[in-house]
């Protein structure tokens, strides 16, 4: 009778590396009835609530996470917890003596991982134990990333990410979830919970740690659902309280002050049933953590997917959007925006009640979600990874061990390959519409069809949004032009915004002439996003009345542009407008003048029009002179044929006028009958 | 080698004496003058012709969107024809045994090639940031400069003689010999000349924007360096104006005899419209010859009044480009380079670049009044 395996599992912290653990536990349990398993987390991690429940027995190693930047005072402190962590694993090695360690990632793993290679190091090599590391997410994680070089073996869920691991011994074995999903039936679930046959069963949670977004979108989204007889609603806020958030005070409070909403709506903390809730629901509203995914998949509930913004290798908009590709699940990105005066990320209430409503409505679609979100589960896994763990441990391969375990399904296809910096995301925008940012004022309005040309418009959108409050300018900047070239209405009053703040920039930057955070480009650019977005409500024209004044002289001379754009698509000019395009026409900055006086000739009275050009008709500029005249024929255009007095001034302003000019545009004769040339064999060859 | 040759002949028998004519210094300048000239115009149809047919055309951003004022795919890297009239006329009149030749001379051919590379490369990439890399050519730069300098300074190399190999001159300032004061610079004169190759190269580069800019700008100073080469030549004249003697640099008024005249060879072509752009090939071995003429006759300092203009248009991309654009997030100046600034003024592309000639002509002509000042 051989000595009954022992494995060790490792990970934590949150939730989503805890879960996988246990699943992986049952089923090494029902491999190995004798199996001894032993738990290694964290104190202050979700671990010490739910896997002594699960009857396994828990020890702790005390970790931290990496801080994001290096040298902050936080390194100083994960250097000592990670020492003391791993001499205590060490010490937890010493006594337990396992066969194999399971790691699932995750900050809390990191002290067993690391004891067990240092043992390695100073037996040189004579006390090896084989590490399995499994990767939930679609990016892996930074922990899983570094230790992915000498663990022993890999198990995936996605099979993109195994881009970051270049080492060899990496498989795709699915994600591992307890068996209690995807076994209750609907109908009992139901009569548990006390649901009719025809009510509608929507179920809201984010995650064990709760979501700001999540909770306060459902919120923000209840009046319009309150019209719903058979709407049942369960709210589960998650038990996060930092300084400035308590999920379930926030919610509560903002639910008491609606004066609308659902009949039967619950809020409460934290749901203990989760699978029965799930049998039972119709629809979830989740964010895109890996297990909650999965869960819900298997599971079979459709759902909509709001996935938090801007983690480390946004690695659950990846989640969410390699199923949302596979049509498993719908998506709502959430997005900054300016609320209360400070910028956080939100979702719109109006906008998840309409997708809740088409989703209620449509009962064919869900089923077809439903199927397909069990069908990206692969209720396998965790079996597969037991059979990998226990080779590991017997020092022998897979194959050897009793079971025949069916091989993953061969995922579908990858996601459509987008660029990933700012700068060659926007040249991407750029070609497929065919349109550059510096001609924005010369192109028409983009229309949708040239929109549906790009792949994934909503997430190009999510990425556009994200990269307008990024701390660099430079990518602040690419965020405004993807904003405008993909017409993203909705960020509209963040572009505003940025256009009128005032911010200081950094000393450094002042030292040298700089102005604001938001630099002269970026204030520049939203200006022709606005005119690419082409929707001038009263904000907007309260925006391009300040940039008239503004400092910087691009913008100013940008916003007369635009002044004539607004005016080419028959927008109504306040007065304040007009006047501030009369005052710079003797702006110092000639670039400014002269698109003031052009602009002038298109909006101001002819009497004052002529007035501001008088002293240009012989600047010695070409530019201005030119501006001049155009103001003029602009003139010509608004009163034609009129026969007032001020034609009689223009005409003598005209006899003074100095024709000479220094700037002239070159034509080629040659070049212009090549040209021709070419244009019509490429037509005739296309006929 | 006719030099050499006239040398030799002389040497063997008086008859020859007549060919003392052919080893003047004057006579050689301007013979390879009328040489460099000649080849210009006779071989460039044809290199137009070549460089066209082998796609090595010119792939500029569009300054302007006008597809005819558009000045893509017109043949660039002429440089070649430059350097290789050059190389061909000091082989017939060149001192082949002068030390100041070989230093010009490589330090042409040695930009020569690195433009070339360059340029291949943008041509072969399809848009001007396929070129290389901006750290690759100022290693490269960096690399000869700091080889030109140890040249000059060692004591077993330098043409220079030896008590001044290391001092750089400064205008109005009298040099030890005649009672006033040298600069002298010990080893540190090896890194000023690496600033000085790569400052002065990469200036003229730049300036390479317009039809005829870069040769009608490079051109004055290039005939101010040439007349100091002649005086710091000769012994008695450089006592009279009291700088110091440097024996045997009056082979550069041959070299930029040459050169001179294979620029306007160039400019016969390049003028507006240009049928031919020097590309990086040539511009940087301009600059890179300006920068080893300007240390090879001493008059370093000098350049800020002869090359004034360069250093404005540079000083003023620097400003605009590194700090304007990509730090502060807003322009300067409404262009840079500055000769783009004028054109956005609506100044016509050939008025700047013959209002920049005359700017170069009044500060080399400015650079030349130093010369009696003292």
């Amino acid at each position: 009778m051989e000595r009954s395996t022992r494995i060790l599992l490792t990970g934590g912290g949150s939730g989503g590396h805890v879960t996988p653990l246990l699943a992986i536990a049952d089923a090494l349990r029902e491999l190995s009835p004798t199996i001894r398993l032993l738990y290694v987390g964290v104190r202050k991690g979700l671990e010490a609530n739910i896997v002594p429940r699960a009857g396994i027995p828990l020890r702790y190693a005390p970790a931290a996470s990496l801080p994001v930047s290096p040298f902050s005072p936080g390194l100083l402190r994960f250097i000592f917890m990670l020492g003391l962590g791993v001499l205590k694993a060490f010490f937890h090695l010493l006594i337990f003596r396992p066969d194999a360690i399971v790691a699932s990632g995750g900050f809390a793993s990191a002290p067993a991982v690391f004891a067990a290679k240092f043992a390695e190091l100073i037996t040189f090599g004579l006390w090896r134990i084989p590490i399995y590391m499994h990767e939930q997410n679609a990016v892996p994680g930074r922990m899983n990333r570094f230790a992915g070089r000498f663990v022993t073996r890999i198990g995936l869920s996605h099979p993109s990410a195994a881009e970051s691991f270049n080492r060899g011994p990496v498989e795709v074995v699915g994600y591992p979830v307890r068996s209690s999903f995807g076994l209750i039936d609907r109908d009992e679930a139901r009569k548990r919970l006390k649901l009719g046959a025809k009510d509608f069963y929507l179920l809201v949670f984010g995650g064990s740690q709760g979501a700001r977004t999540l909770n306060r979108a459902t919120v923000d989204a209840l009046p319009r659902l309150a019209n719903r007889d058979n709407l049942v609603i369960m709210h589960a806020s998650g038990g996060m309280h930092t300084g400035e958030y308590d999920a379930n005070e926030d919610t509560l409070a903002r639910a008491e002050a609606l004066d609308r909403k659902p009949q039967r709506y619950t809020i409460t903390d934290y749901l203990h049933d989760m699978p029965l809730h799930l049998a039972a629901a119709d629809l979830a509203v989740i964010r895109a953590g890996a297990g909650s995914l999965t869960e819900v998949c298997s599971a079979g509930v459709p759902a909509i997917v709001i996935p938090k913004a801007n983690l480390p290798g946004d690695s659950q908009v990846a989640n969410a959007r390699y199923l949302a590709l596979r049509g498993a699940v719908e998506l709502i990105y959430e997005e900054p925006s300016l609320v209360e005066g400070r910028m956080i990320e939100a979702v719109s209430g109006k906008v998840l009640a309409k997708r809740i409503i088409e989703l209620l409505e449509n009962t064919s679609r869900r089923r077809k979600m439903a199927k397909k979100a069990q069908a990206s589960v692969d209720l396998h896994a965790s079996e597969r990874i037991a059979h990998r763990v226990l080779a590991l441990a017997r020092r022998t391969s897979a194959s050897v061990i009793d079971g025949d375990v069916p091989p993953v399904a061969a995922a579908d296809g990858q996601f459509p390959q987008l660029p990933a910096g700012p700068t060659a995301l926007r040249r991407y925008v750029e070609k497929t519409i065919g349109l550059t940012y510096e001609n924005a004022f010369d192109h028409g309005r983009i229309h949708d069809e040239e929109l549906r040309q790009l792949s994934d418009l909503d997430y190009l959108r999510y990425r556009a949004s994200a990269l307008l409050v990024h701390p660099v300018w430079q990518q602040r900047n690419e965020g405004v032009k993807l904003i405008g070239l993909l017409r993203h209405q909705s960020q509209l009053p963040l572009l505003l915004h940025m256009l009128t703040d005032r911010t200081p920039a950094p000393w450094g930057h002042r030292l040298l002439g700089g102005d604001f955070m938001q630099v002269g480009f970026i204030r520049r650019n939203t200006l022709a996003a606005i005119a690419l977005i082409g929707k001038y409500g009263e904000a907007s024209l309260q925006g391009v009345t300040a940039a008239l004044d503004d400092p910087y002289y691009e913008v100013r001379s940008t916003a007369m542009r635009l002044v004539r754009r607004m005016l080419r698509e028959d927008v109504e000019l306040n007065p304040e407008i007009v006047s501030a395009v009369g005052r710079h026409t003797s702006d110092p900055k000639l670039e400014v003048r002269w698109e003031a006086l052009h602009t002038y000739g298109h909006c101001g009275s002819p009497e004052a029009v002529l007035a501001s050009c008088r002293p240009y008709i012989m600047a010695t500029q070409a530019p201005v002179r030119d501006a001049v005249l155009r103001a003029y024929l602009a003139l010509g255009e608004r009163f034609r044929g009129t026969d007032a007095s001020w034609v009689r001034d223009l005409e003598r302003d005209l006899d003074r006028f100095a024709v000479t000019s220094v700037a002239f545009h070159p034509f080629f004769p040659l070049k212009e009958r090549y040209t021709t040339l070419r244009k019509r064999l490429r037509e005739g060859g296309e006929t | 080698m006719i030099y050499l040759l006239a040398a030799y002949l002389q040497s063997v028998d008086t008859a020859w004496g007549f060919l003392r004519v052919l080893t003047y210094v004057s006579t050689r300048s301007i013979a390879a003058a009328i040489t460099t000239l000649g080849i210009m115009l006779l071989f460039t149809p044809r290199v137009i012709q070549l460089l066209y047919l082998s796609g090595r055309r010119d792939r500029n951003r569009e300054f302007d969107a006008h597809l005819a004022k558009s000045k893509r795919g017109t043949p660039t890297m002429g440089g070649i024809l430059v350097v290789g009239a050059v190389l061909a006329s000091m082989l017939l009149w060149g001192d082949l045994t002068s030390r100041y030749l070989w230093a010009v001379v490589s330090a042409m051919v040695v930009f020569a090639l690195l433009g070339m590379v360059d340029d291949l490369a943008k041509v072969r990439g399809g848009h001007p940031d396929a070129g290389l890399g901006r750290k690759t050519k100022l290693a490269v730069q960096t690399i000869y400069g700091l080889l030109l300098g140890i040249y000059l300074f060692h004591p077993a190399t330098t043409p220079f003689p030896a008590a001044i190999a290391d001092s750089i001159g400064v205008p109005f300032l009298k040099p030890e010999a005649y009672g006033g004061v040298d600069v002298h610079l010990g080893w540190v004169y090896i890194l000023f000349a690496v600033f000085v190759v790569v400052a002065v190269s990469n200036a003229v580069n730049l300036i390479d924007g317009l039809d005829g800019l870069a040769v009608g700008t490079a051109m004055f100073p290039l005939v101010v360096y040439g007349v100091f080469a002649y005086i710091l030549g000769n012994v008695r004249m450089a006592n009279y104006l009291l700088y110091p003697s440097l024996p045997g640099v009056h082979e550069l008024v041959v070299y930029s005899a040459a050169l001179g005249g294979a620029l306007i060879g160039f400019l016969w072509y390049n003028s507006y419209p240009a049928e031919l752009f020097m590309g990086d090939t040539g511009s940087l071995s301009l600059g890179g010859v300006l920068a080893t003429m300007i240390l090879l006759t001493k008059q370093e300092l000098l350049f800020i009044v002869a090359g004034g203009l360069f250093i404005y248009v540079n000083l003023t991309h620097l400003i605009g480009d590194r700090i304007g654009i990509h730090f502060l997030g807003r322009r300067i100046f409404y262009r840079t380079p500055i000769h783009h600034a004028y054109e956005h003024l609506g100044i016509a592309e050939t008025k700047v670049v013959i209002r920049f000639w005359i700017v170069s002509l009044m500060l080399a002509l400015l650079a030349l009044a130093t010369l009696k000042l003292r």
